[in-house]
């Protein structure tokens, strides 16, 4: 430590240095109050040892200027007096000083103070640093937290909640909340609502809905089953969240078209179902635990049916909204929510009257919880059309319209199968994976017509007896082995009008002779689908079957090329 | 010379102890200090100047009371009291009995670094 002693008798001066140096202490000395001033500025000092009575400036004086050059620093500042009286130590205390020794020096008393001083002096030094550190480690979060939170609220609350046919109100709290809200429109049109509300507050509920919202949007997306989606989350939430935190959940799968709703929910309060222009309210009770809680094999993914007609709504709401509290600490309370319901206000307005009712029960006070609330209504599916958002969301859902041409030369047909880098690019489209099934079989079917029949020259007639197939896989081989030319080219072309309906067509050309195919294929199509492949030269293709699956099916040139057209949304194939 | 009537001797041992080799050093500058005092304290008793007195005395005493010479720091405190309060009667026969002292502890400390 740095001790500055300022004393006029140069005696007292020299003592006070050696004693001090005695204890391993920098000592700094001045011979009065101006010098003692100027020392402080330049070599600030821990401690200064200092006399009352001083030329030019005395020691109050200086301590009160050194005080006031410190600001928030401490330092320490011990009177050295031999004036006795009462009202005059007090007045060393009264200037800034914050202890006093009096002269004759006792040593002992001397040393253990500046021991004393030493300890008081480090302490603030370290909970100076501490609160700078405090600070600091502030200021980075709140920093992260804005990020952080800009990040969430992009993935937790999105979606379609802009849709015409939903209300919401989300937490007003700054910062991070455990309620989660998301919506998705179904590639196969419908909609999918989650409303979820995780255990606790703050950064630790708030990232648990980073894998929901990835799950939901992505697994919607790709046209999966809500029941699907559920079982996914509920087992991701089991593996990554910690025991005792998990997540409650609403979650609704709307259809349009049959006018009805699936629910599945756990441990939230009950859901409100306003239907008849208001004048029917159904509640809905949760039947499951929240999601996070069981293991896959124990999860119960079973959903409720409830009918919705034209303008029925569905309430949705986190516990926050039950559970917020006045300024008296009572809680608002269900009796309250459902008073709401029962003043059978317009529906239209019903939504407004219950964020009115909760809004004015909680006042000023501080939210204890995340408030957040939904409301959902029946629409005809025409109308979400019109808002905006639809086509944007729509591009998001996958790519709509592009071809891809893709021609195998004969090393790659030799040794490379394209089956699934093509299928993989159709399933790029989200209304096409629902008919990946049906797709795999017209591609592969086709692409093996035009590899074996075309390029190989194999006849198909081979394979129609037991003998004659083994034969067909040993000449094949061989062939592969001996191949010298051809190709095969691809065409894969998908077009959508609207993001509702849309043209998937692919077509095939060897380098082989092609076959004779009826000059009037394109009349005879509907007979060919009566059922009659047995009589027709196909047969050994395979093509009946990739009739009934296709749209169209149209051989071109001399049969070497084939062009297979699928529609969606699929119609009931034409028997 | 009886040591004892003039200083704290455990006082005086231990400031030795203290000091180690520069004790010497300390009696010097003591010693530079206190020499003109004792002149300086007639000419402000001539010139009345009771602020001097009493700094002077008050300096005194601080520096004679850390050297443990405490029968000079006590007359020192008298004149400065005296001073405080205005006082110039008897002043004159104190700063005697300071300048006797003073000549005792000095030549007691000079002894003491011989």
């Amino acid at each position: 430590m740095k001790i500055l002693i300022a004393d006029d008798n140069a005696s007292d001066r020299l003592l006070l240095s050696k004693i001090i140096s005695k204890q391993d202490h920098e000592v700094i000395a001045a011979e009065n109050g101006k010098q003692a001033i100027d020392s402080y500025v330049k070599y600030a000092p821990d401690i200064i040892l200092m006399d009352v009575l001083m030329p030019e400036v005395d020691g109050m004086e200086a301590a009160r200027e050194i005080k006031r050059i410190a600001g928030e620093d401490f330092v320490p500042i011990i009177f050295l007096t031999s004036l006795v009286d009462a009202q005059s130590l007090a007045d060393c205390l009264q200037s800034g000083g914050d202890d006093f020794l009096t002269k004759p020096y006792n040593f002992i008393i001397l040393k253990a103070k500046i021991d004393a001083f030493v300890r008081m002096k480090k302490m603030h030094v370290t909970l100076q640093k501490q609160r700078d550190t405090i600070s600091a480690n502030n200021q980075h979060m709140l920093h992260e937290q804005h990020v952080a939170k800009a990040v969430f609220d992009n993935v937790a609350h999105s979606g379609c909640l802009d849709s015409a046919n939903i209300k919401y109100m989300l937490s007003p709290l700054a910062v991070f909340n455990g309620d989660v809200l998301l919506a998705a429109r179904k590639p196969s049109g419908g909609m999918h609502v989650f409303l979820g509300d995780f255990t606790g507050h703050g950064l630790p509920a708030a990232i648990g809905a980073m894998p929901v919202a990835e799950i939901f949007y992505g697994m919607t997306a790709k046209g999966f089953a809500l029941r699907d989606i559920l079982r996914e989350i509920n087992s991701k939430l089991k593996s990554i969240l910690p025991v005792g935190f998990f997540c409650c959940a609403a979650v609704v799968d709307l259809s349009f078209t049959k006018r009805s709703i699936s629910m599945w929910m756990g441990g939230v309060p009950d859901c409100y179902l306003l239907s008849n222009q208001g004048a029917k309210l159904k509640s809905i009770r949760s039947h499951h635990l929240p999601l996070g809680v069981l293991s896959s094999a124990q999860f119960d993914d079973e959903m409720t049916e409830h009918s919705m007609g034209i303008d029925d709504r569905l309430y949705m709401w986190s516990d926050g909204i039950v559970e917020a509290r006045d300024s008296e600490g009572d809680m608002y309370g269900e009796e309250r929510l459902l008073d709401v319901f029962n003043q059978k206000a317009n529906p239209e307005l019903l939504f407004e009257a219950v964020k009115n009712s909760v809004n004015a029960f909680v006042g000023e006070s501080e939210r204890d919880d995340d408030t957040t609330i939904i409301e959902l209504k029946m629409v005809d599916e025409s109308e979400l059309e019109q808002s905006a958002s639809v086509q944007e969301k729509a591009a998001i859902t996958g790519p709509s319209d592009w071809q891809l041409d893709y021609e195998l030369g004969v090393n790659s047909l030799k040794h490379f199968n394209p089956l699934p880098l093509m299928m993989h690019i159709m399933m790029e489209v989200p209304a096409l994976r629902s008919m990946g099934g049906q797709l795999f079989t017209v591609v592969a079917e086709l692409f093996s017509n035009a590899f074996e029949h075309g390029v190989l020259k194999l006849d198909s007639a081979l394979k129609s007896t037991p003998a004659g197939f083994a034969e067909f896989y040993a000449l094949r081989e061989t062939r592969v082995k001996e191949l010298q030319s051809g190709f095969v080219k691809i065409r894969m072309m998908h077009t959508s009008e609207d993001g509702r309906s849309g043209i998937f067509s692919f077509s095939i050309e060897d380098s082989g002779e092609g076959f004779k195919y009826s000059n009037a294929l394109d009349q005879s199509q509907p007979k060919i689908n009566s059922g009659t492949p047995s009589t027709n030269k196909f047969s050994g293709r395979g093509i009946p079957l990739i009739y009934s699956l296709c749209h169209s099916l149209e051989y071109r040139g001399c049969g070497n090329e084939v062009v297979a057209e699928i529609h969606w949304p699929q119609k009931a194939i034409v028997k | 010379m009886d040591r004892a009537s003039h200083f704290d001797t455990e006082a005086l041992t231990m400031l030795e102890e203290i000091m180690e080799d520069e004790f010497p050093e300390l009696v010097q500058v003591f010693i530079e200090d206190s020499e003109p005092r004792v002149s300086a304290l007639r000419q402000a008793y001539e010139n009345k100047d009771c602020t001097s007195l009493r700094e002077i005395a008050h300096s005194f005493k601080g520096a004679s009371g850390n050297l443990s010479a405490l029968p000079l720091a006590d007359l020192c405190f008298k004149v400065e009291e005296k001073a405080r309060g205005a006082n110039l009667e008897d002043i004159q026969p104190l700063i005697n009995e300071i300048d006797v002292e003073y000549q005792v502890v000095k030549s007691v400390l000079l002894s003491l670094i011989k």
